[in-house]
């Protein structure tokens, strides 16, 4: 059962103490680690689970930012060690809810109405809460919807919690505060967009409307009279979250036919759209009773600049050529190259990266790819973990676009759910890469 | 026969001079003559109503509170929540109640947090009020009863104060952090209070007791 959360850390200060107090828990738990190992008995999934209890507890209590981070670590259960990602995985669905009172309030400040003015047997308890709102389920003229509430204050406990995270983010790693400061803002700007419920109508309008033919794809229907700023009216979709649909131990020909609409989904958004939904967890998709595919949530949306997809495609076409032409500039383009940096850290780039864009850029590269076949992710991770661990990485000159950050967000978390289909996927079917797949 | 006309009540009157000067001001009027000077009114006239200016000023809160307990008897739909929602509807008609005078709760609250005397003399005064939508009977109570003591309902009392005098200093975007703060404390509060442990301890304690068992004393 789940421990009640007997108290909330209110103030900065509070949220800070609380982050330091978890910061000691982790510490203490590699001291009993060590003391047990002495006698041969600790392993090293006792501790990550113990450290991933001790951070989960006190993201929880947090909410917002914290809550909001756990959710982006849990959508790799490879990357990061499994007990840390089941703690984590609970961040997807379960937080304090609101009282009724406040869940009023809000609605008729956004509405006009209370919510019993307007549905039939409105929950007054929330049906799921995730990271900033909780959901509630009510119907209108025989219909259901999902009616999703968000927490007050969340866009302050955001920001506070980035000015919080930041600086042990830029100590942890050994960053300059100056490096830093694109990627910061880079996610600062996603996260009070996520804030904003109004906007998240308008990316799903963009969205739907230019992917509701793909096949085995659907959306939810919005109320635009019964939404606002904190408030937004779908229609209900029947089924089941991908996370539980995948326990029920589907053939394998369902776990592709729901993996390709994945994946043909996020491919006409980056290739064709350039426009994408970048919050790929199992929290976000329902799975309904006709086997398909519902795309229930467009907070998180990153735009990518045509430069950066252009030079993007550049990399994977010639990502094998290290000394080729193309390959250097799409290097620099995206700022993973800087030609005026010393002599070692240049090798070190053109030694290093075209491995690991071979590894990454594999699937897009092939007609067909089996994403079950955990050898291939064990292969990202293990090279992705040399490249975390090589000293010489740190302190480059060249850090990277700043859109990497949402952009590779989205395919991890994208090849992750596939992953966890173990699905097998046609790749070619995407017309913006087949030249590609050519010269490759 | 014409209707008489129902005769404005002077109390009323004397708080909305009051209001006038903080809102004009945008300080508290430290003496009863320079809030009789700014009115151009007799001194003698306030000092009928009112003994002082904190009685007024505790008048005006005494007032958020009644209104929002008032409202919520009223409010049918709220006879069925549970307590804990009862009370955060409370909190969230007393903040609406005081939206309308934020300057003059904003100088009240920073004039009078400096003095932890009138603080306390003021949470006394509110915890002795009758508020229905702050009564709570508890196994604390029935414990408590004949001691005329309710614990609960000073915490819960006290709880609206504290709620008044965050709103007051909050300058979150539409006050949202108000919501927020209502939302955790409100939650917390309820935990802390929560007694129904106290009954099953009590209970075993009695057990253990009455049967004189010693299965875990050290002796």
């Amino acid at each position: 059962m789940k421990k009640d959360q007997n108290k909330i850390a209110i103030t900065k200060l509070g949220r800070a103490s609380k982050l330091a107090t978890t910061g000691a828990k982790v510490g203490s738990n590699y001291i009993k680690h060590y003391a047990k190992k002495l006698v041969n008995k600790g392993s090293q999934e006792e501790l990550d689970e113990a450290n991933a209890k001790d951070v989960y507890e006190a993201f929880s209590e947090l909410k917002g930012g914290p809550l909001k981070m756990a959710q982006m670590l849990s959508l790799g259960d490879q990357l990061l060690p499994k007990a840390y990602t089941a703690q984590f995985a609970q961040a997807q669905n379960k937080v304090t809810p609101l009282s009724y009172p406040l869940i009023r309030k809000t609605f008729k400040r956004e509405v006009g109405k209370d919510p019993d003015e307007v549905f039939e047997g409105f929950t007054k308890k929330a049906v799921n809460a995730a990271s900033i709102g909780q959901v509630h389920k009510g119907r209108l003229n025989g219909k259901d919807y999902a009616i999703k509430l968000q927490y007050p204050g969340v866009a302050d406990s955001l920001k506070s919690d980035l000015n919080m995270v930041a600086p042990m983010a830029i100590k942890m790693f050994g960053l300059k505060k100056s490096e830093v400061a694109p990627y910061i803002e880079e996610v600062e700007s996603k996260l009070m967009e996520e804030t904003n419920y109004e906007q998240e109508m308008r990316n799903a309008y963009h969205i739907i409307d230019h992917c509701d033919k793909l096949k085995n794809v659907v959306f939810p229907d919005f109320m635009p009279n019964l939404s606002g700023k904190r408030v937004i009216t779908m229609s209900w979709m029947d089924g089941e979250g991908l996370a539980d649909w995948i326990k029920t131990d589907p053939s394998q020909k369902q776990r592709n036919k729901i993996g390709q609409a994945l994946w043909d989904f996020y491919q006409h958004q980056i290739h064709e759209l350039r426009f994408m939904h970048a919050d790929p967890h199992p929290g976000n998709f329902i799975i309904t009773p006709k086997g398909k595919l519902a795309v229930i949530d467009f907070g998180c949306i990153k735009e990518i600049p045509k430069d950066f997809y252009l030079s993007y495609l550049k990399l994977l076409q010639f990502g094998n050529e290290m000394d080729s032409v193309e390959f250097r500039s799409a290097l620099i383009e995206l700022g993973l190259y800087n030609p005026d940096a010393p002599a070692k850290e240049r090798q070190l780039i053109l030694s290093t990266f075209p491995e690991m864009f071979e590894l990454v850029g594999r699937p897009l590269l092939q007609d067909s790819f089996d994403f079950g076949n955990d050898s291939y992710f064990k292969e990202i991770y293990t090279k992705g973990e040399a490249l975390s661990r090589n000293s010489d990485m740190r302190g480059l000159s060249a850090q990277g676009s700043k859109h990497f950050i949402y952009f590779n967000r989205t395919y991890f978390g994208l090849y992750q759910l596939l992953n966890q289909l173990k699905a097998t996927i046609d790749t070619n079917n995407v017309t913006a890469l087949r030249p590609l797949k050519k010269s490759a | 026969m014409a209707k008489q006309k129902k005769k404005k009540d002077p109390r009323i009157e004397l708080v909305s001079i009051y209001k006038k000067f903080v809102n004009k001001n945008g300080t508290l009027p430290e003496s009863v003559k320079e809030l009789a000077h700014f009115a151009d009114m007799d001194y003698t006239k306030f000092r009928t109503h009112f003994k002082s200016l904190e009685e007024l000023e505790i008048a005006i809160i005494l007032w958020y509170f009644s209104c929002a307990d008032t409202l919520l008897q009223a409010d049918k739909e709220s006879q069925n929540w549970e307590q804990k929602d009862r009370h955060a509807a409370f909190l969230y008609l007393l903040v609406e109640q005081a939206t309308g005078d934020a300057l003059f709760l904003s100088a009240f609250v920073d004039e009078k947090r400096k003095s932890p005397s009138f603080m306390s003399r003021f949470a006394m005064t509110l915890n002795a009020q009758k508020f229905s939508s702050l009564h709570h009977e508890s196994k604390t109570f029935e414990m408590l009863g004949p001691l005329s003591i309710n614990p609960k309902k000073a915490a819960l009392t006290n709880h609206a104060l504290s709620v008044l005098w965050f709103f007051a200093i909050d300058q979150s975007q539409e006050k949202q952090d108000t919501d927020a703060f209502i939302e955790k404390t409100t939650d917390l509060l309820f935990k802390l209070t929560d007694t129904c442990m106290l009954t099953s301890m009590f209970d075993l304690g009695k057990f253990m007791v009455t049967r004189k068992n010693n299965a875990f004393s050290w002796n």
